[in-house]
């Protein structure tokens, strides 16, 4: 087999190989890491002030013609810059210092595929490797990225396999709107959307769909590319991304480098892993008291507030019945080959995933080829083709989830018998009502599936048609199709006489791009000057057909042919966004040590009315390497490197798509017709506004040893572009789109690294960073008291209310009714607290500070290394114990209704509340006898003050030796690696609930989403992976 | 040279695609049109009357026509108060403002355009009496700015500017009656207009009918209204054929079916008719003594005694008694009616049974509870009643008397309309369960119609002994259950309590907080014989209204909590004399209540 593959390789390297023209001198050598003395593959040679450069192999060896006098420059991503004079010697070779930082030599990819170098940046970017990502061994590499970049909020909508994340960093930019930030691949935008059932699948008239965002979760699309693809991937915080990549990246910029093949000798190689996930931290279930209420045993109700359980009951841990040990593989192989003129990569992975609930699963096959080639001295083209095949079979969450169900089901029976002898969906013994539905039937009968097939593809030409100047020609196409199947069983329905539903929607999305690059170099003595002019087009184009059937006439057989057609409801979904822009920029520098970038683009949208389509934004930005002043070079102690820098941006967001223009749509009512829907048409939108700036110092201490970064930052968000809003009936409608309301944003971003122990056979060097964001909003309409998403209403009246004064990550709800002093006002003739009839500020969902620290040991070739992420002082809704309150499933409420009687501190509301004598409440309430027990108020579930530390990785690798993989092998693998490694294996928290990082809603919601909702979550389990890696 | 050229290539096949002039315009919607026929928005404008429906669980209670377990009854119909942080009430409001609003300002507007006057006087016809009844419950609410583009808040208008808007469109709408349509309608005007199949005379007399309505209900502002409400009333409906009634298309799902029929289940066993309804129509109206203990039956019986039948009550109401097969036999007592008292378990349902109706039992329903039947908005009787009383208030009791036998005429053609006789469901041992339908045919109603007729209760009462408490009971009768402004009349007569001076209700006199003084049953000017609010101190009442009432019934609904309270909130708290947002603004009297202008 690997004769075969090695065969392909050779015959791919014919192909690409071709007579590089002579030059005076060609210097050859190896690239090796100073400490471990092993090559360094992939480590780029430059010629400084040229555009040349060449690639180490994979023996870390290098060959390039360069002229005497000049200047190589030896980087890789990971290790210190080196800078070698080409004497006379043909033989250079470098040992390049290991750092875990980004280095001021690190080029990051700028505007659409242009290489800046990050000492001239002033905002904030983090670059993280694409080893990292794919080490993390996550599925859906956004997971990867909680905890390693700083700023960045991950929030997993669950622990089944093909859970949606949503990602914002630092901060919501909208009230409504996509918070989540531009995914860009190689210079395209590609898409991480979430489908959203709600308008994407079919209903009948006057019908909701059969789920929403809060019942089932589909998957960011971005959770498609396969992590092993990954060069490295540089996080482009806040708005000053979107000077670089138009008005969609304003909430930051994810800018992946894919893997393009590398000069030398070709390179097989294999990996895998194999992994075992156990559910953490689910609910208990209490086993003293038994259905009913007023303590008195029935089967009519699902609340557990009857008798005591009869002596020898045999109880059933229905809850720990649903779950699973997960088992995923995953094997990866890639063929690399490339000359100086060519490069070329191909690869193939497969992942197969099942979760810790029954029937869920999550598959991947991925196949990638990409590569580079050099056409002329003035010529080059980059291309890639990326093709992903992903299915998912989902579970069913929140309060119509697996989970829910497993805690309703009466713990005297046992759960996992779903089906009667008779084939049929089976009720809990005794119980009278037929509501409590079975979950495995839900697993096993039910279905909720989904298959994607997805390209990206993307070609690149540089040109450089004169001296200084260079071309840059791209074309993108990212192309989804993914079909949704749900179907519901005829017998899923609480009489059993159901109908039984299929649902069924086709969504094609294409994203295509061009972006036209020029930029021009001019050096003026030590002044440097460029010029830039981009051309860029986008367009957001997709098309859902849906359809759903009922009344199957053969139960058990899945396809909308098996619907009665009376029951045949079609519908098509179309949107398509399109947005052109000009850009310029212009960049002077002095001497390698100050920078001054000036931006502008206009855009034109085709989502804005006509004459307010067009919006223009400016930002510059400006950086100073202090350590690089003349008169400071010498003077700062243990600072060997110190950088200022700070930009202002200013970005205008467009609309939605389809929210200018009114949609008429068809009533159900006698005879059909038209109307409008709930929303009003806007044919006076104009952009919105951000302005944002922030200033930050990069330094490096101790030897370079020691890596310090900060930024502060400062957003402001104006004439929102609010869509969903809610307003008095007298505009026409129930929600209008407008542009309204403003919110700031700030906070600050540090991190610290460095290596604490560094010698031949040890390094160990840790990292920490934290992040602090917050925000307050400064208007809205003075009418208007909240905005808020109503798909987050999931327990009791608990909402994410944007509220003036508030920040917009703002928990509302009833709070207590309180006279003037603001003393609690007690029911006369209950005894119990009273709730307030409108919502007010109740907490702040966003944690006051995050946390991230990494840490890694090495020994020669062993490898120890960890990730933990952390919250401190955050809020959430924990809705689930409410829930369990309420219906009398936990713990805890068999303690509250054995305690004696509780007399709440407060006042009587006897109208004399708000007198100089109010009456003090003294009446004592038994909550045991009330009918179900006492499950309080919205406040009473809002947990604050949450901390959670989890351990996110640990990771054990070892490297065999290239020694004994020489005479071990006979030179037949180069290198091996093996590993252990465990991912959320502890969390440590005082959160009483299931998950502090839950998410209520699939990332499809948008706005501030439902982070911080816990309800009936599925944690993210337990993980345990190992695996190898092998290079021929 | 190459270099260029190819440069130059690359350029020009890159932007040959974008650069057209109408490459961003991609922001239509093309599943669903911009703009249609506004003949085709008219079925969905109209269907939106359900609406009407919806709020009357509500004002029914109010009006003490249902009774019943629901949390509307003990809110509206006990407390005289609302549904905290609820829309319950509110849909009448969402009807006006969203379902019908801009949807009908396009018929107008559209249609007056393409020279379809028709349909715009049917538009302009529509919106009168929506925001007719919208005004009549909620008194002041946004006029002038409604649909007003780019506002962010929303100021309250005055009941008495609705009201003149509400004038000025039916009078606009019958202006647009006298034109001759340009254009010929699309066939679907007859299916899309759900109430008259596109008769405009039908319509132009519905215009005249809500001018009517409104002229009534101002009428203690100005007795020159009552001059209009008469006029108009001639010019209005002529015979109970022209009734306006809103028909449903009944495919068997909800949204084109009937909200009060079997199938959607809206009042199953929750609501049902109220003892005082009974009570009137059977000629039980209990006498109350001074401590308000019951002592035999009023002398007061101004629709039937315990002697004549009215045959209506037999369609009117529910009856747990088995349909009488020998339809000849049915005379006074065949059926027995009980009602039901505020907030008590229902007796009787509509369907005749103490359990919610199925189809297996009710089938579809039965008269005004059908999922078929058509939902009257204004009819022949109402009109007739409304001119009666006009005349009576005028000082021609004759010619109101007239009016008087023409509303109660009309208002058993109306009932006899709706008539499904019955068919009876039997159990396997063949014992009769249920009926299917109703328990009368046509040709016994209308001869029993007839015996009525000629009673002292109608052509057979001396002139000298009519009142105007026959005209308001009647009409009473003749709007139950469907009609929104019988709590208008109640309003308007301040429930007939003791009023204070100015002849408008004060502290003290017309209530404390505790308990209501209604006026004697013998005192002249008492309209609603032996009708007590929930907390008049009379035996099965004894009920006390919200603590934040002070006492007081209540004289509007709060506007749709979702639309004003959540979102108009400054609006609300600037109207007077009791603001909006207080929990006590829905004792605040409405415009049309207060003497004088």
């Amino acid at each position: 087999m690997k004769a075969i593959l090695l065969m392909c390789l050779i015959g791919l390297g014919f192909m690409l190989t071709q007579t590089a023209s002579a030059q005076t001198l060609t210097v050859k050598g190896q690239v090796v890491d100073a400490k471990s003395n092993e090559a360094i593959i992939g480590a780029t040679v430059s010629i400084k002030g040229t555009t040349k450069a060449s690639i180490a192999d994979a023996s870390g060896e290098y060959a390039i013609q360069a002229n005497i006098g000049q200047v190589l420059v030896f980087t890789s991503i990971g290790y210190y810059l080196q800078e070698v004079t080409v004497g006379t010697s043909t033989v250079i070779n470098v040992r390049l210092e290991p750092s875990d930082v980004m280095l001021e030599s690190t080029v990051i990819v700028g505007e659409f595929g242009i290489k800046r170098p990050a000492r001239a940046v002033g905002a904030a970017t983090q670059t993280v490797k694409g080893s990292d990502i794919a080490e993390s061994g996550r599925e859906n590499f956004v997971n990867a990225l909680q905890g390693r970049v700083s700023g960045l909020q991950i929030s997993n909508s669950g622990g089944t396999p093909g859970s949606s994340s949503s990602i914002i960093i630092r901060g919501a930019t909208s009230i409504s709107g996509n918070n989540q930030p531009l995914f860009v691949i190689d210079g395209i935008p590609v898409s991480n959307s979430s489908f959203n059932p709600i308008g994407g699948l079919a209903s009948k008239q006057g019908s909701d769909p059969v789920v929403g965002t809060r019942e089932l979760d589909f998957t960011n699309r971005g959770s498609d590319i396969n992590p092993e693809d990954i060069e490295s991937m540089t996080v482009l915080k806040g708005a000053a991304a979107a000077a670089l990549y138009g008005s969609d990246a304003s909430n930051g910029a994810i800018i992946i480098t894919t893997k393009k093949g590398k000069v030398g000798k070709g390179i097989v190689k294999y990996s895998n892993s194999f992994s075992f996930d156990q559910a953490y931290r689910y609910p208990e279930i209490q086993t003293k008291y038994d259905n009913g209420m007023y303590g008195n045993t029935n089967y009519y109700t699902s609340r557990h507030w009857g008798a005591e359980y009869a002596p020898g009951t045999v109880f059933y841990d229905n809850v720990k019945n649903l779950f699973q040990v997960g088992v995923g593989q995953k094997h990866n192989v890639s063929f690399e080959a490339g000359t100086e003129a060519m490069t070329f990569r191909a690869s193939a992975s497969t992942l197969k995933q099942t979760g810790i609930v029954a029937t869920s699963d999550y598959t991947r096959d991925n196949i990638t080829i990409a590569g580079t080639a050099k056409l002329s001295k003035w010529m080059n083209i980059e291309a890639s083709l990326n093709y992903a095949n992903a299915t998912n079979t989902k579970v069913s969450r929140g309060t119509n989830g697996v989970l829910y169900r497993a805690m309703n089901w009466p713990v005297t029976d046992d759960m996992r018998v779903y089906l009667n002898p008779a084939g049929n969906i089976r009720y809990p013994n005794r119980y009278v009502d037929v509501d409590i539905l079975n979950p495995y039937f839900d697993l096993y009968k039910n279905r909720n599936y989904d298959e994607t097939q997805r390209f990206i593809s993307n070609m690149v030409v540089n040109i450089t048609p004169i001296k200084d100047m260079l071309i840059r020609a791209q074309v993108g196409y990212d192309i989804i199709a993914t079909t949704m199947t749900i179907v519901r069983h005829p017998q899923w329905s609480s009489t059993a006489t159901g109908t039984g539903s299929y649902d069924q929607s086709k969504m094609n999305d294409s994203n295509p791009t061009i972006n036209i690059i020029s930029t021009y170099k001019k050096e003026f003595g030590k002044f440097n000057a460029s010029a830039q002019v981009g051309y860029h087009q986008t367009e957001q184009a997709s098309k859902t057909l849906s359809v759903h059937g009922e009344k199957f006439m053969v139960a058990d057989f899945q396809s909308i042919n098996n619907c009665d057609i009376a029951t045949l409801v079609n519908t098509t979904r179309t949107s398509t966004r399109r947005l052109q822009g000009v850009s310029g920029s212009f960049e002077f520098s002095y001497d390698n040590f100050a920078f001054l970038t000036l931006r502008g683009r206009n855009d034109w949208s085709s989502t804005l009315p006509a004459n307010n389509n067009s919006y223009f934004y400016p930002a510059a930005d400006l950086s100073v390497i202090v350590t690089d002043l003349p008169f400071l070079k010498t003077k700062l102690g243990p600072i060997s490197y110190l950088k200022l820098r700070g930009s202002v941006t200013q970005v205008g967001k467009d609309a939605p798509p389809l929210s200018i223009y009114p949609a008429l749509e068809a009533a159900p009512t006698s005879y059909g017709g038209y109307r409008y829907g709930f929303t009003g048409p806007n044919p006076n939108l104009r952009p919105e506004m951000n302005t944002a700036w922030e200033a930050g110092i990069e330094a490096r201490l101790f030897n370079n040893r020691m890596n310090v970064d900060m930024t502060y930052y400062n957003t402001f968000s104006e004439d929102q572009i609010i869509t969903g809003f809610r307003m008095s009936y007298a505009t026409g409608f129930v929600l209008n789109n407008m542009n309204v309301g403003s919110f700031k944003t700030n906070g600050v971003e540090f991190r610290v690294d460095g290596d604490i122990v560094k010698n031949r056979n040890w390094t160990v060097n840790a990292g920490l960073n934290l992040f602090k964001n917050g925000s307050n909003v400064i208007s809205l309409p003075k009418n208007v008291s909240e905005y808020y998403n109503a798909y987050t209403w999931v327990s009791g009246n608990i909402r994410n209310g944007v509220m003036v004064g508030y920040p917009i990550t703002s928990l509302t709800g009833l709070d207590y009714q309180k006279n003037a002093k603001g003393q609690v006002l007690i029911d006369p003739s209950s005894g119990l607290p009273l709730a307030a009839g409108t919502w007010s500020y109740l907490g702040d969902r966003e944690s006051k500070l995050f946390v991230g620290f990494n840490a890694s040991i090495r020994y020669k070739g062993l490898l120890l290394s960890a990730l933990l992420d952390g919250r401190i002082g955050a809020t959430v809704v924990n809705g689930t114990k409410r829930y369990m309150q309420q219906y009398g499933y936990s713990i805890e409420s068999v303690t509250q209704r054995e305690a004696g009687p509780v007399v709440f501190d407060g006042v009587l509301k006897d109208t004399y509340e708000n007198t100089e004598t109010p009456t003090p409440n003294t009446t004592g309430v038994r909550l045991g006898d009330l009918q179900y027990g006492y499950a309080g108020l919205d406040p009473n579930w809002i947990e604050t003050d949450i901390n959670y530390l989890r351990l996110q990785e640990l990771r054990l690798s070892y490297s065999l030796s290239k020694k004994l993989l020489e005479t071990g092998t006979k030179k037949l693998i180069s290198a091996a690696t093996i590993f252990v490694s465990g991912s959320d294996l502890v969390v440590l928290t005082n959160y009483s609930g299931i998950d502090v990082v839950g998410n209520s809603n699939s990332s499809a919601l948008g706005g501030t989403g439902g982070a911080g909702f816990d309800m009936m979550s599925i944690a993210a389990p337990r993980r345990i992976s190992f695996g190898l890696s092998v290079t021929f | 040279m190459r270099k260029i050229l190819i440069s130059f290539i690359i350029l020009l096949v890159l932007g040959f695609s974008s650069c057209t002039d109408t490459w961003l315009d991609v922001n239509k919607n093309v599943d669903a049109p911009d703009w249609v026929n506004p003949v085709l928005r008219l079925g969905p404008v109209l269907a939106s009357y359900e609406g009407l429906q919806y709020d009357l669980r509500a004002v029914a209670p109010l009006s003490q026509y249902f009774s019943g377990t629901s949390t509307y009854v003990s809110n509206f119909g006990v407390s005289h108060s609302y549904i905290a942080g609820s829309d319950a009430a509110g849909e009448c409001w969402r009807m006006s403002y969203w379902l019908q609003g801009m949807n009908l300002e396009n018929i107008i507007n559209d249609s007056r355009e393409l020279e379809q006057y028709r349909l715009a006087g049917i538009g302009l016809t529509v919106k009168a009496y929506s925001w007719h009844t919208l005004a009549s419950l909620h008194g002041d609410l946004p006029v002038k700015d409604a649909y007003v583009p780019g506002l962010l808040s929303h100021n309250y208008d005055s009941q008495e500017y609705a009201f003149s808007m509400v004038r000025k469109w039916a009078k606009q709408a019958i202006a647009e009656f006298e034109k001759t349509d340009a254009t010929i309608y699309p066939s679907t005007l007859t299916t899309s207009d759900l109430i008259y199949k596109g008769d405009a005379a039908k319509w132009k007399k519905f215009a005249y009918a809500v001018l009517a309505r409104n002229y009534i209900a101002m009428s203690k502002k100005n007795v020159a209204y009552l001059d209009s409400a008469i006029i108009c009333a001639d010019k209005s409906f002529a015979s109970a054929a022209d009734d306006a009634s809103l028909t449903f298309q009944a495919t068997g799902v909800s949204t084109t079916s009937n909200f009060f029929g079997v199938l959607r289940g809206n009042l199953t066993n929750v609501f049902g008719q109220s003892d005082y309804i009974v009570q009137v129509l059977t000629g039980n109206i209990p006498n109350y003594n001074a401590s308000g203990a019951i002592e035999g039956l009023s002398p007061y019986q101004m629709v039937t005694d315990t002697a004549t039948l009215d045959p209506r009550a037999i369609l009117l109401l529910g009856t747990l008694d088995t349909m009488q097969v020998d339809q000849t036999k049915i005379k006074k007592g065949t059926y027995k009616f009980v009602g039901t008292r505020l907030t008590n378990a229902v007796a009787c349902t509509f369907w005749g049974s103490t359990s919610a109706p199925t189809i297996a039992n009710s089938g579809t329903g039965r008269w005004l509870y059908r999922d078929d039947a058509p939902w009257p908005l204004s009819s022949y009787a109402e009109i007739q009643l409304i001119k009666a009383e006009a005349l009576f208030q005028k000082g021609q009791k004759a010619e109101a008397y007239a009016a008087f036998k023409n509303g109660v005429s009309g208002h058993m053609d109306f009932v006899k309309r709706l008539i499904v006789p019955g068919t009876i469901v039997k159990d396997s041992k063949n014992k009769q369960t249920s009926v299917i339908g109703d328990k009368i045919t046509s040709a016994r109603f209308s001869a029993l119609a007839t015996e009525y007729m000629n009673s002292k209760f109608v052509n057979g009462m001396p002139l000298a002994d009519f009142t105007l408490s026959h005209i308001m009971m009647q009409k009473y009768v003749a709007l139950f259950p469907w009609s929104l402004d019988t709590w208008n009349d109640l309003r308007r007569y301040h429930y007939d309590l003791v009023l204070g001076t100015g002849g408008i209700p004060a502290t003290g006199t017309s209530w404390t907080s505790d308990v209501v003084y209604h006026k004697l049953d013998s005192d002249p000017n008492r309209v609603y014989k032996g009708l007590y609010l929930p907390a008049a101190n009379v035996v099965n009442r004894r009920t006390k209204f919200a603590t934040a009432n002070l006492g007081s019934p209540a004289y509007r609904l709060r506007p749709r909590y979702n639309s004003e309270y959540m979102w108009n909130l400054p609006s609300l708290q600037k109207l007077t004399p009791i603001p909006g947002d207080k929990e006590n603004y829905v004792t605040s009297m409405v415009w049309f209540t207060t003497p004088g202008n």
